[in-house]
């Protein structure tokens, strides 16, 4: 009798696995960068890059095939894209989604969405706003030996190690569903020849408001969070000096009552000056002294020019109602956002140069 | 068309009366007369008598020097005068007659005064065909004791009694096979043991019913606790000294006549990847060792069902940069990933198979062959990847690091129900098969002892010599797994103390 039970079990359990389709990899078009655009007729224009990968001999995949279709949503861009590929689309490899900055103004709280639904994605995915069409940046195929998604991922990636703030699908999932706490994405530019990261672009939920240049990106990264890395410009005396990060910290930090709180935001930050151009002076800790203080005023005034484009956009990219949530139990988001504006903020810089070069 | 079976059921009984009526020492030796090498002749000397015995299975040396020159010097008128003028040890006189059926076989001397008499003496002149002490083959070491078990049980006994020269140490013999009849062996040390061990397993041999038992890989199969299991659940080696250190720490050993392998019981599923070698180490290398050994188990198992399941349902998983070399390298393959598994996976056990069937010189080319060429030829071809091809060849590799021989076995074949899951369910069926497999492990027992012994039931004491070996220090008592009766192995206090110069 047991027998008999097993035997039917594993009987019904070989026949219905017939049942679950299965294609190999090389079966597959692996899908690893997908570019929105605004279409005609409020339609979204969706481009895909699938790599080719050659035979056995040459290992790289130089060849990409792009595939751009008109679609009534982000999901119906995946059936469109079915008809033109003669391969099965598979997306759990998609490392960046791209959208045009014309969409991003729209609003992409619906196709964000379906990304944080898809158990097949990653949340380490990238995504990025692009100044233009997304479709020209995936299609220009930058690099010889590398296929665009690597180029852009790695390209982020690299960034975010060094003057740009930490960004993932997670992040802006996290960011995009907190309370008191608006995402950001990176901004990309297609050049002539390349492609480079142009900036912060900041969202109110899903709708894109404000942008700021790359030179600014180090002063938000500051502000932001903790890191190690990045380098930072400055006009002195008549030259620039190159400013090397090796550690800075930052705390928040609220006070006063809930309806009139002033938000302290103290900086820490050590660093080393590695170049000096056109400042015709010996290093000594008098001049280091006085690039500090140049430093923490210049510091001061990007960090009030950021925090004053914040309040003006009604964004919070930096979190700080959400801060303010896990610290004050009598938090409320509405009476927050009416406040946010009149938020007194004070951002408290202290650079500490420690090394400015051995002079032999 | 049950006939012929009633037949058969009629027919049993009658064969049985026949034997027993083979009754008197007469009707025995007229049965042995039947085979060639059976001698039996009068002897006409100074003493007459009737001699006796197997031609095939007798110390020659020893009938013409001490029995035929000391019956033909002086006149011998009794059994008993024989017995004490014999220069032979342990010459008995009985008329008991399955005694001495059993010792003519084994090559007694049988002398008679008179043929029709019932009483004989019995001189032993057994002489023992056996191969050498050699070096261990299947369980090498580089180091430490190089002397491996022969087919020989006394020379066996021997080889254990030499290490342990313990008036404890303990014997009980039996015969098992109805056919063979062969010499079976229980080695304990008295007061170390647990009684229990030993009354089982003496209770499990004693209840074998079979015919013939030729290796002792016939009793590890007999007596399991679950005979089903694909996992050995007595632990065999041919190394002497990793019998004895096995018996030291209350285990129970048995020696079966005409094999060299000794069997200990009970035993854990973690004991079969410790090598003797892990004793003759630095603590830290064996434990390194060791752990290397059971990580290339698990990649053994289990990287090709991953590669299967990886390659056909979770592309996700490939890492970016392995992409383009696995898709490029698969591109030219028209098998579906679980087939080209499947075929690389039963070449190399041909190839295994054919190389231990072969004499070694053969072995070695068949193994070259097969190897180089065939894999080569293969990738050229285009039936199997490159990739699959180093993952296939490193898990055979990996198999072979198991130290006994039995359990490497197991391993070769219980990856292909992981590869029917991978295929089935992806990685879902690769977790399936393991919980099947962990759940039959944590069920087993050898001897009654729990087999997945220091992991389910955990028991911390027991994990100083399992995963990783500490020094020996540390292991001041024996496992917890056997419950000896004297679970100290040497005094913990004298073992830490600082021997300085000072005192």
């Amino acid at each position: 009798m047991k027998i008999k039970k097993t035997f039917l079990i594993l009987l019904s359990v070989l026949l219905l696995t017939g049942c679950l389709p299965s294609k190999s990899v090389e079966e597959n078009a692996i899908v690893q960068i997908v570019g929105y655009d605004v279409g005609e007729d409020e339609r979204i224009q969706g481009t895909v890059s699938i790599p080719q990968y050659g035979k056995s001999e040459d290992k790289q995949a130089a060849s990409e095939l792009y595939l751009t279709v008109d679609a009534d949503s982000t999901k119906d861009v995946e059936v469109e894209i079915q008809k033109q590929s003669s391969k099965p689309i598979s997306i759990g490899k998609l490392a960046v989604t791209l959208y045009s900055k014309e969409l991003a103004e729209t609003d992409l709280g619906d196709i964000v969405d379906v990304l944080s639904r898809d158990p097949r994605l990653s949340r380490n995915m990238f995504l990025g706003i692009v100044e233009g069409s997304s479709r020209e940046l995936i299609e220009s195929g930058f690099t010889q030996d590398e296929t665009t998604s690597k180029h852009l991922q790695g390209l982020i990636e690299n960034n975010t190690r060094h003057n740009f703030p930490s960004t993932s699908l997670h992040d802006f999932l996290y960011a995009y569903y907190a309370e008191g706490m608006d995402p950001f994405l990176p901004m990309l530019k297609k050049r002539e020849s390349f492609v480079e990261l142009s900036g912060v672009a900041f969202f109110k939920k899903g709708m894109l408001v404000a942008e700021v240049p790359d030179t600014k990106i180090f002063t938000f990264k500051m502000l932001k969070e903790n890191f190690t890395r990045g380098m930072q410009d400055l006009p002195f005396e008549g030259g620039t000096i190159m400013m090397d990060n090796i550690g800075s910290k930052v705390d928040y930090n609220i006070s006063g009552p809930m309806d009139n709180p002033t938000f302290d935001i103290k900086i820490s930050l050590k660093a080393e000056v590695n170049e000096m151009a056109g400042v015709d002076r010996n290093a000594s800790p008098q001049l280091a002294k006085e690039m500090e203080d140049k430093f923490v005023e210049y510091f001061n005034k990007e960090t009030a020019e950021l925090i004053s484009l914040f309040k003006e956009k009604g964004i919070d990219p930096l979190g700080i109602g959400n801060f303010t949530k896990t610290r004050r139990k009598d938090f409320d988001l509405t009476k927050w956002q009416g406040h946010y504006a009149d938020l007194e903020v004070n951002v408290i810089v202290d650079v500490q140069i420690t090394e400015y070069g051995i002079f032999s | 068309m049950w006939k012929w079976k009633r037949k058969e059921k009629q027919q049993q009984p009658q064969q049985q009366e026949k034997k027993k009526q083979n009754g008197t020492l007469s009707e025995f030796i007229q049965a042995m007369q039947e085979s060639e090498d059976f001698v039996h002749y009068n002897l006409s000397g100074s003493t007459r008598c009737t001699i006796s015995y197997l031609k095939t299975m007798c110390d020659s040396q020893v009938l013409n020097r001490s029995v035929l020159s000391t019956l033909n010097q002086k006149s011998l008128p009794t059994l008993r005068d024989m017995q004490e003028s014999i220069p032979v040890e342990n010459v008995r006189v009985t008329s008991k007659l399955d005694l001495i059926e059993e010792k003519v076989m084994y090559g007694y001397i049988m002398i008679q005064l008179h043929e029709k008499d019932e009483e004989v003496v019995l001189v032993p002149a057994i002489s023992l065909e056996s191969r050498n002490v050699s070096i261990p083959e299947v369980e090498f070491s580089v180091v430490g004791p190089k002397e491996a078990f022969v087919e020989t049980m006394n020379t066996n006994i021997n080889l254990i009694r030499k290490r342990l020269p313990l008036p404890q140490l303990t014997i009980k013999e039996m015969n098992v096979g109805k056919v063979t009849k062969t010499r079976v062996a229980v080695i304990y040390i008295d007061g170390i043991v647990n009684q229990d061990n030993v009354d089982t397993v003496q209770q499990r041999l004693k209840g074998i019913e079979v015919d013939q038992l030729t290796d002792s890989s016939f009793i590890t199969q007999i007596i399991a606790d679950n005979s089903n299991s694909p996992f050995p659940q007595l632990l065999d080696t041919e190394r002497p000294d990793r019998v004895v250190s096995n018996l030291v720490e209350g285990k129970v050993a048995i020696l079966i006549d005409g094999s060299p392998h000794a069997l200990t019981c009970p035993t854990t599923v973690v004991e079969f990847f410790g090598a003797s070698d892990d004793y003759f180490l630095p603590w830290h290398l064996a434990t390194a060792f060791r752990l290397i050994r059971l990580f290339a188990v698990i990649f053994s198992v289990l990287s090709t069902p991953l590669y299967v399941a990886v390659l056909t349902y979770h592309h996700e998983m490939i890492p970016a940069a392995l992409m383009a070399t696995i898709v490029s390298s698969r591109s030219d393959i028209p098998f579906p990933p679980i087939l080209e598994v499947i075929v690389l996976e039963l070449t190399i056990e041909l190839l295994r198979e054919a190389g231990a069937r072969l004499p070694t010189k053969i072995g070695q080319t068949i193994g070259i062959v097969g190897g180089i060429v065939i894999g080569t030829a293969a990738v050229d071809a285009g039936l199997t990847s490159n990739v699959l091809l180093i993952i296939v060849a490193l898990s055979a590799l990996a198999s072979f690091t198991t130290p006994i021989y039995q359990i490497g076995n197991t391993i070769r074949l219980i990856r292909f129900p992981f590869l029917i899951g991978a295929q089935l369910w992806g990685l879902i069926g690769v977790s399936m098969c393991m919980v099947y497999f962990i759940g039959h492990l944590i069920k087993l027992q050898s001897i009654g002892r729990p087999f997945f012994e220091p992991l389910y039931p955990l028991r911390i004491k027991d994990l100083k010599d399992a995963f990783i070996r500490l020094p020996f220090n540390k292991q001041t008592e024996r496992p917890v797994l056997m419950r000896t009766e004297d679970p100290q192995r040497m005094n913990q206090s004298r073992v830490n103390a600082k021997r300085d110069i000072d005192e």
